[in-house]
């Protein structure tokens, strides 16, 4: 709240301070809202009161600035549509989850990483990634080649903009053997793609995620396999 | 439901209406733009929700800040294709220029009175956009006309205050 300040003593007059009966024509006066007998009369009142015409000469500025505003659009005024907020809404989370994507993606390029790095100096690694929006239940890969012994298990989770694909895995080759693992995507109507690639060593235990764009059921198969494409486990929705 | 999505539903709840309204007058009417408009003007308050510190100024007059400068973006995207278009006849000079001008004048004063409380507005609206006299104003809002004279006493100052900050006036 803003305070009066305070005036300068009561003296009699013409000009005494106080509230100008007029005080509050000032308004309708420069929309041209009064009436031709008030408006005239007003008129009269302002060549005997300066303060009407200061504040007159502060305000005159604003019919000519009303005036860039054409009516009919000055006079619309609506509700929202109700399908506003949903939409805006899904706009968020598209967003939400392509920031996400991101983030996932540069965490599973630095889990790739760490995981071969872990291996070739050979520390065992448990990997925590970051939580998905369904618990995640794993499957057992079928086998492929038996050159290369491999528990595989397998977890599908659909997201907004693909699925993430987790794989956990153990070679069960006792030697210091190491292999280069990638992880392929076959989808029904494309071009595979490989989504995923560690390095993995007899004995130790690998979990990795990565996204890939294809919808759950856009997939036909998902494939580990060997540098050179031996397939060592696979599984088929 | 997430932080993110309260986020954009209380400002949709609390300036949705009157932010749509002013997309409408920004947008000349098209609906689906004036939408589109409002749509991105909530993402960028979820972008940037710092920028909506009450600390920093009211969260209304940012938003309609915000429309008013992605839909003048908007408008001079559309005046460049425009102007992009080759045509075997001599480049004449381009009136949209002026016509934009004008558009973002009736724009700024469109976002003043959005801005003004809606007491404020109603009575601005129809003493001057109306045309009604003080005596037919208090007929349509139902009060006194020394209420309409009040109103318009304040809102205009309220108006001119509003102009200031937006730098039109002062
Ligand atoms: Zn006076």
């Amino acid at each position: 709240m803003r305070s009066q300040p305070p005036g300068p003593p009561a003296s009699p007059g013409p000009y005494a301070p106080g509230p100008c009966p007029y005080e509050l024509d000032d308004g309708a006066y420069i929309l041209g809202a009064l009436s031709p007998a008030e408006r005239a009369e007003y008129e009269r009142h302002l060549a005997t009161c300066p303060p009407c015409r200061d504040a007159i000469a502060q305000l005159a500025v604003l019919p000519g600035l009303l005036g860039r505003l054409d009516p009919q659009t000055a006079q619309r005024s609506v509700t929202a549509p109700p399908t506003l907020l949903p939409r805006v809404l899904a706009a968020v989370r598209a967003q939400r989850a392509a920031a996400r994507r991101r983030r996932l993606l540069t965490t599973v390029a630095g889990v790739v990483a760490a995981v071969a790095l872990a291996l070739v100096v050979g520390i065992g690694v448990k990997l925590a990634l970051p939580a998905g929006p369904a618990p995640l239940t794993y499957r057992p890969m079928s086998v492929g080649d038996n050159t290369v012994r491999v528990d595989a298990e397998i977890g599908i989770q659909e997201q907004s903009s693909g699925t993430m694909v987790s794989v956990r895995c153990l070679y069960h080759d006792q030697s210091d053997h190491t292999w280069q693992i990638l992880l392929i995507v076959y989808p029904r109507e494309e071009e595979a793609e490989s989504i995923g690639s560690w390095v993995a060593t007899g004995g130790q235990p690998v979990e990795v995620s990565a996204i890939t764009r294809y919808s759950p059921d856009q997939i036909d198969r998902i494939e580990l396999q060997t540098r050179n494409h031996t397939t060592i486990a696979w599984w088929s929705p | 439901m997430t932080d993110d999505e309260d986020l954009i539903r209380a400002l949709q709840a609390e300036h949705g209406d009157a932010l749509f309204t002013h997309a409408l007058r920004l947008c000349d009417g098209d609906r689906q733009r004036a939408e589109d408009l409002v749509q991105e003007t909530l993402l960028r308050a979820w972008r940037h929700p710092e920028a909506l510190d009450p600390e920093r100024g009211s969260t209304r007059a940012w938003l309609f800040t915000t429309a008013r400068r992605l839909a003048i973006d908007a408008w001079r995207r559309r005046e460049a294709r425009v102007g992009e278009v080759v045509t075997d006849s001599i480049p004449e000079p381009r009136p949209e220029l002026s016509e934009t001008d004008r558009a973002v004048e009736a724009w700024t004063i469109a976002e003043a009175l959005d801005r003004l409380s809606p007491s404020h507005r109603e009575v601005l609206i129809e003493c001057f956009y109306r045309g009604r006299s003080v005596a037919e104003a208090a007929a349509v809002l139902g009060i006194p006309p020394g209420t309409v004279k009040s109103r318009t006493h304040y809102a205009v100052r309220a108006l001119r205050l509003v102009l200031d900050e937006m730098g039109v006036t002062r």
